[in-house]
């Protein structure tokens, strides 16, 4: 007699079968348990990666922006400067005006001396004006990073270059104009001088040096209308780099963001998978004619 | 009635004995690793002599093996064994390339980038620009200590594989003494050697991936790449990792015989193998590529401008532009025997409080452009180096891929290792549906030799009792 013998299930394929199963369970609990407790879909390259490239992609625009946007903010500061200290400026040269004109009138011989000092003394605050500084550095003297745009005797010490903020890729806008009193010093001295002139030179005043004052009070006012177009430029872009911020943020957000429901729903799933899978095993042992045989 | 019956009765009792061993060994060693299961065969006895015939003998004790069955359950565990050690080496170097983390690489660059921006906005601020040197110092270290990592993988691998291949040798040893022992044996010989040789056949297998050829005297051959690793039970070729020979280049493998190298595809071994051959150098020329891309671009652009040289007298500060000589942010890098790389920050860019031309610290950071017209409130140039955050072909795109890479070769490998862990199973179930030991079907052997047993042990009573019964009638 030969034994016969069918081939068939034994015991410990059944629980090799039983612990593969239970191992790719865990694995996937495992694997939810991450993402829902980080919040975020991809906690590692191997989770998406094609999704982690643009993630990464995505992060990295959105600091740049976020720079941008301070960019924006530290240029609109020095701007915004710039801008209320050109109109102080307009403000003094239009008094000056006045006090030129006073010298075509009858009597401006005798009164020279106040002109004089009037001039002068707008003169003085036009170049406290001109030095004004932002950080230590001179706003009109372009990015020389002198102390002061002028020197005590109103010549220029800054470069022509005016210093920039970078508020979008490879966009770069101005915020300050330099060198805006230069003309206006000289016209202002000029001025001074004839009516320091002994006779005082009120003929000269009123054609010549109002002339001159006029052409530089027009570059003066160029400079402050360019002051002021940095600002509404900057503040502008401002608002485009918060614009794309938000925007950058709710696309990363929609790349990362875990669905929630989605997550806990199929947690549960393989959460009753595995404890059903668990029971399962804990009965594998399954009887056998053993159990019935005397 | 013959008087040879109680002969034949006895021969059945005889026979069930064997048959309920059989039983008892194969139930014994139903959760032995490598046993198969074995069977009796019983044989009717010729007796010319008698019409009848002699009784029943057993012919032979054999096991339920099926070496085609097996070979297949071999291969798929030699892949399994190469498809966890790639996942978990994979899994090992995606821990460089962490991502998205906080404070990871890619952050760490952004921030590096966003540093210069502040420089550009305030050329003289020291403290932007110590900020900046600091960024530097911070990737220069995340990349070393990266590097170092993959260098300490390779290491630990090449550990694993000279222990790996210890071990086979061991192995190797054994299986030629256990085929001496089957080949004097001859047919008589015992199946717990041939169990033995199974059980280190799935070793060598999981390790090496091997060829078994099985020879007609119970002894079997294995090979590797076609190389003969043991003969019958001439002594085995002693096997070593060409790594572990000093001034040995890549790619590594196994000596055999101290000169013939070979290098596996399969097994646990083969998994190691293609860590450092493969894996691990690629991961470590992508992050040398990440790094060096950083510093030759940051460096160009940096030498292409001018840096400030300050001045304090009577409690003020004035900066003088230098550009003769703008120097480098990042030294160059260099690379350690062990294949470890190391990033530094130029020294001379290192906060100091003595600020010179030739060692200016933060200062030396050439934010500005190069010009012959005093411009220490330019920051063109440090707003061009910000501007590289930008850049489709700079390391920030580079380090994305790599670690958009690395994730895809482990999802990959996850992949694989799933499909050869389903591969193995099936073939361990295939296999074991032909050589296990199935409880049901060696109960019911049992009640069938016991029942045999009881009605040998039966007719020898009613043999006997018929005697008696013809001695009490004469």
């Amino acid at each position: 007699m030969t034994s016969s013998y069918i081939p068939g299930l034994t015991q410990q394929s059944l629980a090799s079968e039983l612990a593969f199963q239970l191992n790719n369970t865990q694995t996937q609990l495992n694997n939810l348990t991450s993402q829902l407790s980080a919040g975020v879909n991809v906690t590692k390259p191997s989770d998406n990666p094609t999704a982690l490239v643009q993630i990464l992609g995505v992060q990295s625009q959105l600091t740049r922006y976020t720079q941008y946007q301070a960019n924006a903010t530290d240029g609109l500061g020095l701007a915004s400067l710039a801008n209320s200290s050109m109109s102080d400026a307009v403000n003094i040269l239009q008094q000056a005006r006045v006090t030129l004109l006073q010298a075509g009138s009858p009597g401006a011989v005798q009164g020279a001396p106040g002109l004089v000092a009037s001039l002068q003394s707008d003169m003085k605050s036009l170049m406290a004006i001109g030095n004004t500084t932002y950080l230590g550095t001179a706003v009109f003297g372009g990015t020389s990073g002198a102390p002061a745009a002028y020197s005590s005797t109103g010549t220029y010490l800054g470069n022509s270059t005016s210093p920039t903020r970078t508020v979008a890729p490879s966009y770069q806008v101005p915020v300050s104009v330099t060198d805006p009193f230069s003309a206006m010093l000289t016209a202002l001295k000029g001025a001074i001088t004839d009516l320091s002139a002994n006779p005082p030179n009120t003929n000269k005043v009123v054609t010549t040096d109002l002339a001159n004052f006029d052409t530089a009070f027009q570059g003066v006012q160029n400079a402050a209308g360019q002051a002021g177009s940095n600002v509404q430029q900057l503040t502008l872009d401002q608002q485009q780099a918060t614009l794309s911020v938000q925007n950058l943020t709710t696309e990363l957000g929609s790349l990362q963001n875990l669905n929630m429901a989605q997550a806990t729903t199929q947690f549960q799933q393989v959460q009753n998978n595995y404890q059903i899978a668990l029971y399962v095993t804990s009965k594998s042992v399954q009887q056998t004619l053993a159990q019935y045989l005397g | 009635m013959s008087g040879s019956g109680m002969g034949i009765a006895l021969s059945g009792l005889d026979a069930s004995q064997v048959g309920l061993d059989v039983v008892s060994q194969n139930i014994s060693n139903a959760n032995t690793p490598g046993y198969i299961a074995e069977s009796a065969n019983f044989t009717a006895v010729q007796d010319p002599l008698s019409l009848v015939g002699g009784g029943v003998q057993v012919a032979s004790v054999s096991q339920l093996s099926d070496q085609f069955q097996k070979t297949i359950e071999l291969n798929a565990n030699a892949q399994q064994s190469y498809a966890t050690q790639t996942q978990s080496i994979a899994n090992q170097v995606m821990t460089v390339f962490q991502e998205p983390a906080t404070n990871g690489v890619s952050e760490q660059l952004a921030n590096f980038w966003s540093s210069f921006d502040q420089v550009a906005n305030n050329p003289t601020n020291l403290a932007a620009r110590a900020q900046v040197v600091s960024n530097a110092q911070n990737l220069a270290n995340t990349f070393n200590q990266n590097s170092n990592t993959l260098v300490n993988l390779a290491s630990a691998t090449s550990s694993s594989i000279q222990s790996q291949v210890q071990t086979l040798n061991s192995e190797l040893s054994t299986l030629a003494s256990l085929n001496g022992a089957i080949h004097t044996a001859g047919t008589n010989s015992d199946q717990t050697l041939v169990d033995q040789q199974n059980a280190l056949l799935d070793k060598i297998s999981s390790q090496i991936g091997a060829t078994i050829q099985h020879q007609n005297d119970g002894t079997v051959n294995v090979l590797l790449n076609g190389v003969m690793l043991v003969q019958g039970n001439l002594a085995p070729q002693t096997i070593s990792y060409s790594g572990a020979t000093a001034g040995a280049t890549p790619p590594y493998g196994l000596l055999i015989g101290g000169a013939n190298q070979q290098v596996p595809t399969s097994g646990t071994v083969g998994g190691l193998l293609n860590a450092v051959n493969t894996t691990i150098p690629e991961y470590q020329a992508k992050l040398y590529s990440v790094a060096s891309s950083l510093a030759n671009l940051v460096n160009g652009q940096q030498e292409s401008g001018a840096y400030l040289v300050p001045t304090t007298s009577g409690g003020s500060t004035t900066y003088t532009t230098n550009s003769a000589s703008a120097m480098a942010i990042f030294q160059p890098l260099t690379v350690s025997a062990s294949g470890a790389f190391t990033m530094a920050v130029n020294p001379n860019l290192l906060p100091t409080s003595s600020p010179t031309a030739a060692d200016p610290g933060p200062w030396g950071l050439a934010a500005a452009a190069n010009s012959t017209t005093a411009n220490a409130g330019d920051g063109s140039n440090a707003q061009t180096i910000a501007e590289f955050a930008n850049s489709t072909a700079g390391p920030d795109a580079a380090w994305a891929q790599a670690s958009g890479q690395i994730g895809l070769d482990v999802s990959n490998a996850n992949a694989a290792l799933s499909t050869a862990q389903t591969n193995y199973q099936s073939a361990y179930q295939s296999n074991q549906a032909v050589s296990g030991v199935q409880q049901n079907q060696q109960m019911v052997n049992m009640v069938n030799y016991q029942q045999s047993y009881q009605a040998a042990a039966k007719l020898i009573a009613t043999l006997a009792q018929t005697v008696q019964s013809l001695l009490a009638a004469v």
